[in-house]
């Protein structure tokens, strides 16, 4: 693939992984203070990424003893953020499930127009009964009812959006994460911008192509979908250097949280078994039969396919995130990996989550962007100011649906 | 006696256009004397900026910030949550106006309550002022404990999810973002805005009533505690006798200024009467760090 690549930067609270805010780089509270995100938002300009990124819940994260989570309403704090900086893409996650299409379709618009045109809204359906008791609800959304809500929520909200007219840049990004059979429907048929998770190259190229195939079917252009890969980074000045952080930051994961989320994942409780016993295969359902957040379980699902783990080797791996791809190495060498699968084309791009915040983002923005630079691959200078810019996408045709937000559920 | 009092700006809805006017003019007015500004929601449908948004715009700004919402557009926990956000950010230095004109889509969507059918609505922003109130103490600072060594990130012992369960809103919580007690979201209500707002003045959860011009409110008997009055300013000239005025009466916690209708929806921020006003030793000044609560004082108990 020609040309050059996107990069976000997820600044997912104090890091992708779940011993993050452990950490000695960091203090460990830092991710509850604005001054966290503000600055990583800077920082994040000054290297000319496209956009930062907001992951978010609607919900208290019941692993909060052992983790720290997201916490501030992300409307509020892309606000503070675009106040303190002038370039940079603002994206942030909003619920289709817990959120009014007209009441967030006014809000996200606002904060387009005060930014000067460099929002994008990413859509989730929010998994869980957790998230759901805090709206009245009992239990969860059925997973394809909440796909088919936020169809009919993002169609109303781009309608509203034009209705508007006042965007700088056209009309807000919208992007999508799902990699679930509905998700990926979605995202083919609404989405601008692809989150996409993915472990091998193969899977990254099967993901694109699917998703423009896709969009293709919904009668829009090819090259109107941006699909960006998650990529966890870990950075030393050496190989040994790296994989020996990559240690530490396993070792730093609490094992209670880590075997809590696993179980949470595969479907049944982990701490039946020894760490060093192989994970079960024949106890795991098939994706489309499970419930909850779809995309990483697939993920897990396909690296336990392929690996045959240990429960130990598993929550290695994992790290006690959620499954993205882990890049262990030197700044070239990760600037290798990134640079491999963008030639490739398996990404257009990536949506970069460092391993600890806020001090491997600097590892990230300082040394391998430079290297990205030097050979081409990413700009040196933002040659616009909004969000679809920087990513290179006119405000193009999304077929949206007429049909109305159901006013039960 | 009077003393010195904060002056409210209370900024109508926005455009974009105006909202960057707004941040350009804010500098020179928090300067002149202007201690926080009171952002109004603007109805459904035509463009103007969403003043939570626009309250997480300006929170380094300066001045605190309130944000008008109505219960008919905002779910209880998004709404709390975003309020929460605010206060944690400016240091308790924020707080919403709230206008119980109903029961917003969301809720009515998953708790299958037709907002046409909520006609008491006297209750119902009662019970919504009881989740807000709940949500915002829902997730103590002292939770958060940060132990990397011992690999304890927070005591969840020490929150308090809600688990409201009214006859119109079901909100389980807690919040995700820790708040001080101190900072807690301020919570006003309008005089002569939503139905029943007199009905709820004994709500120990409302820290301030916005007056109508050149009145006070009346409390109902066997109330325990007043709300602050924020002290509506009227259209006319004689503003520095009125201040003096309001600040004579007993419960007058604030002075609140909006551009008369039909004017520059700035001008109230920009008129040259705010430096008169802080010259003459009639504005409260130099209280740019320290937490609403503390600024406006303590609800005024009333004598048994």
């Amino acid at each position: 693939m020609t040309g050059q690549l996107h990069l976000n930067v997820n600044i997912l609270n104090a890091g992708v992984f779940g011993g993050s805010w452990r950490h000695p780089e960091n203090p460990p509270l830092s991710s509850y203070s604005s001054e966290h995100y503000v600055g990583i938002a800077r920082a994040a300009e000054r290297a000319k990424l496209d956009a930062v990124f907001l992951a978010d819940g609607p919900a208290l994260d019941p692993d909060l003893r052992y983790r720290s989570g997201n916490s501030f309403e992300p409307t509020v704090n892309l606000a503070q953020i675009a106040a303190a900086t002038q370039d940079i893409g603002l994206i942030g996650t909003l619920s289709s499930s817990y959120n009014d299409p007209e009441e967030i379709a006014g809000r996200l618009a606002s904060l387009d127009e005060l930014s000067g045109g460099r929002l994008g809204w990413n859509v989730v359906t929010t998994a869980g009964a957790v998230a759901a008791r805090n709206f009245g609800r009992d239990t969860e959304p059925e997973h394809d009812s909440r796909y088919e809500r936020a169809a009919h929520v993002v169609s109303r909200v781009v309608s509203a959006w034009d209705a508007r007219g006042t965007s700088p840049q056209g009309r807000p990004v919208v992007v999508q994460a799902g990699g679930s059979t509905a998700g990926s429907q979605l995202a083919g048929r609404l989405g601008e911008v692809i989150f996409s998770a993915a472990q091998t190259l193969e899977e990254g190229l099967a993901f694109r192509r699917s998703i423009r195939d896709i969009a293709a079917s919904f009668g829009r252009d090819r090259a109107s979908v941006v699909i960006l890969p998650g990529v966890s980074t870990v950075i030393a000045s050496t190989e040994k250097e790296a994989a020996q952080r990559r240690a530490e930051l396993s070792e730093l994961v609490p094992w209670p949280y880590a075997t809590k989320r696993l179980s949470a994942q595969l479907g049944f409780d982990v701490s039946d078994y020894d760490p060093d016993d192989r994970v079960p295969q024949d106890r795991l359902p098939d994706p489309d039969a499970a419930g909850g957040a779809q995309t990483f379980y697939r993920l897990v699902l396909g690296y336990i396919r392929r690996e045959n783990p240990t429960f130990r080797g598993l929550i290695n791996h994992l790290g006690g995130g959620a499954g993205h791809r882990i890049s262990v190495g030197t700044p070239e060498q990760v600037a290798d990996d990134l640079a491999a699968w963008f030639h490739a084309g398996a990404a257009d791009g990536f949506n970069v989550m460092p391993d600890v915040l806020p001090s491997g983002f600097t590892e990230f923005a300082e040394q391998v962007v430079p290297i990205l630079q030097q050979r081409g691959l990413f700009r040196r200078e933002y040659a616009g100011s909004t969000l679809r810019s920087h990513l290179g996408l006119p405000v193009s045709f999304l077929p949206l649906t007429d049909a109305a937000v159901a006013t039960s559920w | 006696m009077s003393t010195a009092l904060p002056l409210f700006v209370l900024v109508p809805p926005l455009t974009a256009f105006d909202a960057a006017r707004l941040v350009r003019e804010l500098p020179a007015a928090v300067d002149a004397g202007v201690a926080g500004l009171i952002l109004r929601e603007g109805p459904a449908g035509p463009a103007t900026i969403d003043p939570s948004v626009l309250a997480g715009y300006l929170v380094d700004s300066g001045p605190a910030l309130i944000v008008e919402a109505h219960t008919s557009r905002h779910a209880p926990y998004n709404l709390a949550r975003r309020l929460q956000s605010l206060a944690r950010i400016t240091g308790g230095r924020a707080g919403v106006l709230l206008q119980g004109d109903g029961l917003d889509p969301l809720t009515s969507t998953n708790n299958g309550n037709d907002p046409a059918t909520v006609v008491d609505r006297e209750s119902a922003t009662a019970e919504y002022l009881a989740v807000l109130d709940a949500l915002w103490s829902s997730f103590p600072e002292e939770a958060l404990l940060g132990d990397a060594a011992a690999g304890i990130f927070a005591n969840p012992d020490l929150v308090r999810p809600p688990n409201f369960a009214g006859s119109l809103y079901r909100v389980a919580g807690a919040l995700n973002i820790p708040l001080q007690a101190a900072h807690r979201p301020l919570l006003a209500l309008e005089a002569a805005g939503a139905d029943g707002a007199a009905g709820l003045l004994d709500t120990a959860t409302i820290d301030a009533i916005l007056t109508e011009p050149s009145s006070s409110v009346h409390t109902p008997a066997g109330a325990s505690a007043r709300p602050a009055q924020w002290h509506r300013l009227s259209a006319g000239i004689d503003l520095l006798e009125e201040i003096t005025a309001a600040a004579g009466r007993p419960g007058t916690a604030a002075v609140v200024r909006e551009s008369p209708v039909g004017t520059d929806p700035l001008a109230a921020l920009t008129s040259p009467f705010i430096r008169a006003a802080r010259d003459a030793g009639l504005l409260r000044l130099g209280d740019s760090d320290i937490p609403l609560r503390q600024l406006l004082g303590p609800r005024e108990v009333v004598a048994a």
